[in-house]
């Protein structure tokens, strides 16, 4: 124990409380729902988007930060450039490709750092502060932890089907599909079952209350991003209410 | 008997999982969609389908009640980060609940309960289409702005409207008791030989 927490303080310079973290991604939600094309919105926007970036950074992950403004900067030039020279079905579609890593930035990069920087441990303790039923946090935890885990095991199986020549299925739909998903769904479900296993040696079965290790609270620093990212998110619906779009 | 009827942590672990897989299964069919507006309508034929494959896998784990029902609040709660807004909430939640009732009423092992109540689960597709129906005029504004082709807005706006929308439902449901003969089919053909079913 004494050696994780000293892991911790040389990890990074900020660390956030999971529950800010919460907090910026449900403003994010917001965010993301209004499209915003031109305008001082556009320009919060671009602000917002990168204020997570910032927070990666500081947190000792500055690869993070490095790929995801590269991304940003290369979806912004590629979808300029395609609005004046491409046109026809690749147009579209490399259009298609730039609205959807532009629309959705935020939450992306917002995703991305909170499941690079909470550890489960941590996130379970900030549910338990926000009483949040067990059942849900536990189920939550197990499913932000099997994202990446279902990325590497379906690089696995591509391997796998490379080494067999059988890329593309034979060019049948139904048989792309079987061919990803059966291999992946029989390496989750042994994937799952040593998973519960290891949470049953855990203890987190046991009926009475569980305790947790992780020092979570708010500090002034999650005072302080919190607040900032309150106030830009409402001048972010501020100017584009002006501009008549509507929200929900 | 009431031990066995509370959920566990094994149980909590299998929701997870799922969940994981239906996001990330229905998330790679979303984005093929901005390809041509007949994909985007086709959001209702298509994932209740292909994601009826590891549902039916899911389903042959379900024992007990609640484990749909929070499935659906987390599929709610992606939607709302992912843009979707609050107004799916309810119906994605309803779907979840009425499909845990269903597959209760056949004490999760009858097969034509299962079958009903995975297309009533489906419904919670038809949640993704509401900001479409609902914020037409700005939402079609926007793709304009961003440089979509207007015939390509045009025809999806024509496909999906407050009009269609029943049909959309309908189309959930009948997709989704298709979705769950295939993936019946599919857990038979490959995992009961491997006797994971």
């Amino acid at each position: 124990m004494e050696t994780s927490r000293k892991e911790k303080k040389t990890n990074g310079w900020i660390h956030l409380d999971p529950r800010t973290k919460l907090l910026i991604l449900v403003l994010f939600s917001v965010v993301v729902m209004i499209d915003v094309v031109d305008g001082p919105a556009l320009i919060i926007r671009i602000i917002m988007t990168f204020i997570p970036v910032f927070l990666v950074c500081l947190e000792g992950k500055i690869h993070i930060g490095a790929r995801f403004t590269v991304l940003y900067i290369l979806g912004m030039w590629l979808q300029s450039y395609t609005q004046k020279h491409i046109d026809g079905v690749v147009g579209m579609f490399l259009l298609f490709l730039c609205y959807m890593i532009m629309q959705f930035a935020p939450t992306i990069i917002m995703v991305w750092y909170c499941i690079s920087t909470t550890r489960i441990s941590e996130f379970m303790a900030a549910m338990n502060r926000l009483h949040t039923p067990q059942g849900l946090a536990i189920s939550i935890a197990v499913m932000m932890r099997f994202f990446p885990t279902l990325g590497e095991e379906y690089r696995y199986v591509r391997d796998a089907m490379r080494m067999r020549g059988i890329q593309f299925g034979g060019g049948k739909v139904s048989r792309m599909i079987t061919y990803r998903m059966i291999p992946l769904l029989f390496s989750t479900i042994s994937i799952g079952d040593e998973l519960s296993a290891a949470a049953v040696t855990r203890g987190l079965g046991a009926p009475t209350r569980r305790t947790n290790v992780c020092e979570i609270g708010f500090h002034k620093k999650d005072f302080v991003i919190a607040i900032v990212m309150f106030v830009l998110t409402i001048f972010y619906v501020y100017f584009s209410l002006q501009k008549g779009n509507v929200i929900l | 008997m009431n031990e066995k009827k509370k959920l566990q942590a094994r149980d909590f672990i299998t929701i997870g999982i799922f969940t994981a897989i239906l996001w990330i299964v229905q998330l790679v069919i979303m984005y093929m969609g901005y390809l041509s507006p007949f994909i985007v309508a086709g959001y209702a034929v298509m994932i209740p389908i292909v994601t009826g494959i590891p549902m039916m896998l899911y389903y042959a784990r379900i024992e007990k009640f609640g484990m749909l029902t929070i499935t659906s609040v987390i599929v709610a709660i992606l939607l709302f980060i992912f843009g979707m807004g609050l107004a799916g909430t309810p119906i994605t939640i309803g779907a979840g609940i009425g499909a845990d009732l269903i597959a209760r009423s056949g004490k999760y092992k009858s097969k034509v309960k299962t079958v009903l109540s995975y297309g009533f689960f489906s419904l919670w597709v038809s949640a993704s289409y509401l900001p479409l129906v609902i914020t037409a005029d700005a939402y079609k504004e926007s793709l304009l702005e961003g440089g979509y082709d207007a015939s390509f807005i045009d025809t999806l706006f024509r496909i999906v409207t407050t009009k269609t929308y029943p049909i959309i439902i309908i189309c959930c449901f009948v997709s989704g008791i298709i979705g769950a003969f295939i993936g019946k089919a599919v857990a038979k053909k490959n995992f009961e030989k491997a006797g994971i079913v």
